[in-house]
């Protein structure tokens, strides 16, 4: 490479890191010193509030624990099904496969909201026990840290059932024959070569189940009543108005990510290199016991039933009017009126569009910065390679409250000499939020697609003449395409569906669908909240369709 | 040929396996020496790897059974059978170092302790890789891995060592000096192996007698250099070494030898009537057993389309009526395009005459 475009991309990377960084860490660092700074200097006053705050160390180990009760119910609910799915042959295997991994596009939310239909007091689950037993009143009440648990691994299981079926399906079943061939009995086959070949898998889910709950929001806001997690209160700390101790508890819940994300990285630093096998995965293995045979088949279709129940719900309630299903167990009248509610009155058209164009905003920011930043760091080798990756990566060790608290704060004033704006209060601050939060996304699969490149390819391109604009266009992004799908359809439907940034930055003018979900359910406007629900849902399954179907295009 | 109240190491019986219809093994049956090292030869899909995995117990037979050592296997698991495997990709466990990989199988057979690590370091010291015990696997070079495969499939004692491909996976510089060293050690330390290849220098220079398969059946089980005399059907005889085929109607005989027809000419051949019916035969004849002469009616003649310098002699492919008949001889015999004639060597080996569906 000539010197001088050695040079510029040097320049390059160190103004895109600069920009990142004035995105996404300086943000924090904002929050960090607020945190300890009042009216009149440098003040350890919210600090000491914080500390000497009981509630505030319930919260924190409530977060602790329910993430941990988390990754254990997930894994026991992921890991069994994934094993079922891969190792055992049964009619409808491949259907139940693919159905188990669905809930892996849902946002959180409609999870959430689904679960509130199926399992709540006045639930599709409430309505058949209180016909059947003839009693006034479902007999439990959804709420508390039961309650959140359970949604947790309902929704979080997919992560250990995607990880496990990657892992099983990749595994060379040449490696499981010679242990049998070297007298290996079952048990030590599965103890000594199976789980230890599953253990990045695991890990990996581990932590993402972990993260996940650690900044999981929703969850806890709907169902938690009165147990609070850090993230919970970090919210209603600041609807009090009182925004330093919201910082601390910022900060606080920071640490904990930060350390539970090292720890994490310290157990799969233990871990192997890949395997010497090219070979095959082990074949599905027919049941030979009869009545197991025609069992397994009903078993899981059971399971897969019960893991889709609450999506089927929300798809029913979309359809009831308000106010007519009472004492039924399932409801008496069905119409479309709820959709016709959403496209004819323009104020409930308006958080669809205002999300859409979001999201969309978004996705292409966070998508071209990572294409900018992969090329960078993978194709050009620049110096500041290793901070950028790092930078890119970081939104996601923080959770989205967190980075909600710390936008509001960085860009609530205006400061042009000191790089804050004012953007609260404006429609662009919440494309803002999602562009930062996608940022380990899109990063994430572009890092892989470049790395993933034959660089003689655009070697070759040039070879025959074409320019950089031309390689770019006709050889590198058609060989990215499903890198880029991939990236971009993830971000697009996370930014679609985002609750816990939104609920702290968004204006009414602009409000997303999420909150118009939450403002639906407040009125009891159930079926129009249901019918929300459906259409991200429906939104989201058709962006993965798309996105999947290009992967499939490219080989 | 067992010595008396010996039974064979290896004993394999009207052996079937197929998968969802179609046919990989079909009627196999061999026996093979204590010692004695077996190479399954064919070309892909012939169901060489097959027969493997079912001598190892990965597959079981539709039909047919397995002895080893006199000991009927076929309805036992890989687990209790004591057969070594080294496979192909090699399978070595990523998560566990050289040593604990070859200790893998001492463990599962209650070998624990110092008697472990001594046989371990036996192993590894049999293989050339002394002291090599806690090195990650991959870390290792593609030949070292191949050994730890046997150094692993070795330590526990097998009954019979089973090898698939065990050279495909090393780079083609690396292939023939391991080759030596294989065969050194598999006959320095006289264990009976089988090894499935699909190249016939490998299986010649390993296997003490080698099977060609096809499409599922035992075409052929002999000593390499019978294989190449004495060919049992015009398949083994174009698998092993070269040579070309040709449709020829059966005109008479008168001894040892056979009157052939071939589109016009006829030729009188060293080689007996083929057995079975009717008067169509294949005729095979290697390179060297025939010449080259001027065209003529009495003859096959046509045209050189190539010709093939390899060193010791040149290889001319002549197109006659009825197929092409590669000739060796000298270099300046002919160019490509010249018109010449095919003719016997007086007393040629390499001449073949099978039955025509053969």
């Amino acid at each position: 490479m000539p010197d001088f475009r050695r040079r510029r991309a040097e320049w390059l990377g160190w103004g895109l890191l600069a920009f990142l960084a004035w995105l996404v860490v300086y943000p924090i660092v904002l929050v960090l010193i607020e945190g300890i700074r009042d009216g009149n200097g440098w003040s350890a006053e919210a600090l000491h509030r914080f500390v000497v705050e009981p509630a505030e160390w319930r919260a924190l180990w409530a977060s602790l624990w329910l993430s941990v009760a988390s990754v254990v119910a997930a894994a026991v609910i992921g890991v069994p099904l994934a094993f079922l799915v891969t190792r055992f042959a049964f009619p409808g295997r491949r259907l139940f496969s693919a159905l188990l991994a669905l809930p892996a596009v849902l946002p959180p939310l409609v999870g959430v909201v689904a679960f509130l239909f199926l399992y709540g007091e006045s639930g599709f689950i409430a309505h058949i026990v209180r016909a059947l037993f003839r009693v006034q009143e479902a007999p439990w009440r959804l709420e508390g840290a039961g309650a959140v648990l359970l949604v947790h691994a309902y929704s979080m299981y997919v992560y250990f059932y995607l990880f496990t079926r990657a892992s099983l399906l990749s595994m060379d079943a040449s490696v499981l024959e010679a242990a049998a061939s070297l007298g290996a009995r079952r048990w030590r086959t599965w103890w000594k070569v199976q789980v230890p070949l599953l253990r990045p898998a695991l890990l990996g889910a581990g932590l993402l189940t972990f993260m996940t709950s650690l900044a999981s929001f929703s969850a806890p806001y709907i169902f938690g009543g009165g147990f609070k997690v850090m993230t919970t209160q970090i919210v209603a700390t600041r609807l009090n108005g009182d925004v330093r101790l919201a910082m601390v508890e910022t900060l606080a819940l920071t640490v904990v990510a930060l350390v539970a994300l090292l720890l994490f990285r310290r157990a799969e630093g233990h871990g192997h290199g890949r395997g010497t096998g090219k070979g095959v995965p082990p074949a599905p293995r027919a049941v030979r016991h009869r009545g197991v045979r025609a069992l397994l088949p009903v078993l899981t279709g059971v399971v897969t039933l019960v893991m889709l129940l609450p999506h089927l719900t929300l798809l029913l309630v979309s359809f009831v009017p308000r106010g007519t299903w009472t004492v039924q167990a399932l409801p008496p009248v069905y119409t479309s009126q709820n959709y016709v509610a959403l496209a004819a009155d323009p104020e409930r058209l308006r958080p669809m569009v205002t999300s859409l164009w979001m999201a969309t905003v978004s996705t292409l920011g966070a998508v071209l910065l990572a294409l900018a930043a992969a090329a960078l760091v993978v194709r050009r080798r620049v110096r500041a390679a290793g901070m950028l990756e790092g930078i890119l990566a970081l939104p996601w060790a923080v959770p989205g409250t967190v980075f909600a608290i710390a936008l509001a704060t960085a860009f609530s004033v205006h400061a042009p000499e000191a790089g804050r704006l004012v953007l609260v209060g404006t429609v662009w601050i919440l494309p803002l939020a999602y562009l930062v939060r996608n940022l380990p996304i899109t990063g994430r699969s572009l890092l892989a697609g470049f790395r993933q490149l034959d660089p003689s390819l655009a070697e070759a391109a040039a070879t025959l003449g074409a320019g950089r604009i031309r390689t770019l266009v006709r050889i590198t992004l058609p060989q990215l395409r499903p890198a880029l799908a991939a990236g971009a359809a993830l971000a697009f439907v996370t930014a679609l569906g985002d609750f816990v940034t939104s609920i702290i930055l968004y204006t009414f003018g602009s409000r997303p669908i999420s909150m118009e979900i939450l403002g639906s359910l407040r009125q009891s406007d159930v079926g129009v909240a249901a019918a929300y629900g459906v259409v991200l849902m429906g939104a989201s399954g058709l962006v993965f369709f798309l996105a999947g179907d290009g992967r499939r295009v490219n080989g | 040929m067992t010595e008396a109240g010996d039974s064979p190491c290896l004993e394999v019986r009207h052996l079937a396996k197929a998968f969802d219809g179609a046919v990989a093994v079909r009627d196999l049956s061999l026996t093979l020496e204590r010692g004695k090292l077996l190479a399954l030869l064919g070309p892909s899909g012939s169901g060489k790897t097959t027969t493997l995995r079912l001598l190892a117990g990965f597959e079981s037979p539709e039909s047919g059974q397995v002895l080893i050592d006199g000991e009927d296997v076929t309805r036992q698991n890989p687990v209790t059978r004591r057969c070594g495997m080294v496979f192909q990709h090699f399978a070595l466990f990523p998560h566990l170092d050289v040593g604990r990989n070859v200790a893998f199988g001492l463990e599962s057979r209650g070998v624990r302790g110092g008697e472990r690590d001594r046989r371990v370091a036996e192993a590894l010291a049999l293989v050339e890789l002394a002291g090599f015990e806690r090195r990650r696997v991959d870390q290792l070079s593609g030949g070292q891995q191949q050994r730890v495969a046997l150094a692993r499939a070795l330590a526990p004692e097998p009954r019979i060592l089973l090898l698939d491909e065990p050279l495909s996976n090393l780079d083609p510089s690396l292939r023939e000096r391991t080759r030596g060293e294989l065969r050194a050690l598999l006959h320095r330390i006289g264990i009976t192996a089988v090894l499935v290849t699909h190249e016939q220098e490998e299986a010649f220079d390993l296997g003490d007698l080698t099977a060609v398969l096809r499409e599922g059946r035992l075409e052929q089980l002999g000593p390499p250099e019978e294989l190449y005399a004495r060919p049992a059907t015009s398949f083994v005889a174009g698998f092993i070494g070269q040579g070309s085929a040709l449709p020829v109607a059966i005109l008479g005989s008168e001894g040892n030898r056979t009157r052939v027809g071939l589109q016009g000419t006829e030729w009188w051949v060293e080689a007996p009537i083929p057995p079975g019916r009717g008067s169509r035969a294949t005729l095979f004849l290697r390179p060297e057993a025939v010449a080259l002469t001027a065209a003529s009616a009495h003859t096959p003649s046509g045209e050189v389309v190539t010709r093939r310098f390899t060193g010791a002699v040149t290889l001319y492919r002549v197109s006659v009526p009825g197929g092409v008949i590669e000739v060796a001889a000298d270099a300046a015999a002919a160019r490509v395009g010249d018109r010449v004639g095919v003719t016997l060597r007086e007393r040629a080996a390499g001449v073949h005459l099978f039955a025509a569906d053969a």
